[in-house]
């Protein structure tokens, strides 16, 4: 039945995304957030949508029937976006041979460095963006809110086990929930209807609860830094506090015992199996690129056994022993562990600059919005709960392989557009001024 | 309850993009976006709705 209806929506979709590019672009993001294949079991479970929408988009696109395209500026980001895409590029090619995963992992990655590029083009205007968001919030907000309601349905008993891509385990899904966070609240505060207002919260509320049913404590540390965050930058900070204060009793009530079980297993995480496995990753991810400073050993590359077992010997000289643990591969369990062993030092290097490229275009956005005053508040908001997004995805991201993760390199290029949408707002007004005293006479002599 | 919330999120984001389409259409760059819509700030700096 999902199936059909799924078939009816493309039969929409496809005529409205081939009438305009900037449409196809938004279904392309919305279909790369949403992963419909995994909620279809029947005749359209293997149809690529997001590749049909990312076509139409990058066709229409080239074909020079994008309406408003936006322009294209050198920027930090773009800049260091290029550069991470060339070494990931070389890194691949270099990779040690017998890796399956390599070029899969990599193709993903360009998919989301090439939707990412784009979007200064695509997202010209506030208008644009704010509608990109709530896709990208429509998208990521069902899946918090089936999982949620599953949770609220079973009394705490259902436990959130992942879907597939690069939402594939409970970690990864919860990371990706907790980045949404901050987009729900946003449009919260910036939609004007009240029925709008009221969606944007209870799919907040809702995927709140989905996180704690996945048992995640990389996310619930996320969380925290979110709830955190947002006092610490909130105009309304004692609101803030109050609603974190809130939600923190609720949790502590109604969250079930084995919620807390898990999550005290933090305490203990010098013995804990799970933790010290992730330790052995992260040791042969480090041995890995210190053997291939430059370039790693390519996608994934620990994932198989032989690259593993050539960095063992140089992983056992280093701190931590975790016994036989160092023998059996896995994956690197961290967005940074996972960077440093896949692309090198290198690669690494330009990926935290990335991170922390992101974060200080942040205070650039404030500074700007705070010379434009209150026209500019929707962006200095906006750049606020973007922040908090990634500095969720910079806490949680630490004990979960999701590195490459299209939602995070959107999150920063978004960062780079309010910015950019400011200094046009900042130059539209300065060049305002010398015209209003042109015409009033006051610098007349 | 999966489906019902899949048809949901398609008919949401389908109002959007027919929301867009049309917007764009006329290139009304002073439009918003329906129920979607954001607060815009007037001169005063006081949020107009």
């Amino acid at each position: 039945m999902r199936d059909l209806m799924f078939l009816g929506a493309m039969l929409f979709f496809v005529p409205l995304a081939l009438r305009n590019a900037y449409v196809a672009f938004l279904l392309w993001g919305w279909t790369g957030v949403l992963l419909p294949n995994y909620y279809l079991f029947g005749f359209m479970q293997s149809a690529r949508f997001n590749l049909i929408f990312a076509l139409i988009a990058i066709g229409l696109f080239f074909f020079g029937r994008l309406q408003s395209k936006g322009e294209w500026v050198k920027s930090r980001t773009s800049v260091l976006m290029i550069c991470l895409l060339i070494h990931a590029t070389l890194s691949m090619i270099l990779a040690k041979p017998d890796n399956p995963l390599n070029f899969v992992v990599y193709f993903d990655f360009l998919k989301a460095m090439v939707f990412c590029l784009l979007m200064p083009f695509f997202l010209s205007n506030r208008l644009r963006i704010h509608a990109f968001l709530i896709v990208l919030a429509i998208g990521l907000g069902f899946h918090g809110t089936v999982e949620g309601l599953k949770v609220i349905a079973s009394g705490g008993a259902h436990h959130v086990r992942g879907l597939g891509g690069m939402m594939s385990d409970n970690n990864h899904w919860a990371v990706a929930m907790v980045m949404s966070l901050p987009l729900q609240l946003y449009l919260y505060q910036q939609s004007v209807n009240r029925l709008a207002k009221l969606g944007f919260f209870a799919v907040l509320a809702v995927t709140i609860i989905s996180i704690l049913g996945s048992h995640s404590r990389g996310a619930f540390v996320g969380m925290s830094m979110v709830g955190l965050w947002v006092i610490m930058v909130s105009r309304r900070k004692f609101l803030s506090l109050a609603v974190v204060l809130l939600a923190a009793a609720a949790i502590y009530n109604f969250a079930p015992e084995s919620w807390f079980g898990r999550i005290q297993t933090i305490e203990s995480a010098d013995t804990d199996s799970s933790f010290l496995g992730r330790v052995a990753a992260w040791k042969i991810s480090t041995a890995a690129a210190l053997q291939n400073p430059l370039f790693g050993v390519g996608f994934h590359g620990i994932q198989n056994q032989l690259i593993w077992q050539g960095a063992t010997d140089m992983a056992l000289a280093l701190p931590y022993d975790v016994g036989d643990l160092i023998n059996n591969h896995r994956a690197a369990h961290s967005i940074y562990f996972e960077v440093l062993g896949d692309l090198g030092i290198l690669g690494f290097c330009i990926f935290v600059a990335l991170l922390l490229n992101g974060l200080y275009t942040r205070n650039e956005i404030k500074a700007l919005a705070r010379k434009i005053g209150p026209p500019a508040n929707w962006a200095r908001e906006l750049g606020d709960l973007l922040a908090v997004g990634l500095v969720a995805y910079m806490v949680a991201g630490a004990g979960v392989s999701l590195g490459y993760f299209e939602t995070m390199y959107a999150f920063l290029m978004l960062l780079e557009l309010v910015k950019q949408q400011l200094l046009s707002q900042l130059g539209q007004n300065l060049r305002a001024i010398p015209q209003e005293r042109t015409v009033s006479g006051a610098i007349l002599r | 309850m999966e489906a019902f919330l899949l048809t949901l999120d398609a008919f949401l984001v389908y109002f959007l993009v027919r929301l867009i389409t049309k917007i764009e259409s006329r290139r009304d760059d002073s439009a918003n976006l329906g129920i979607f819509a954001f607060k815009e700030i007037i001169q005063d700096g006081k949020p107009d709705a």
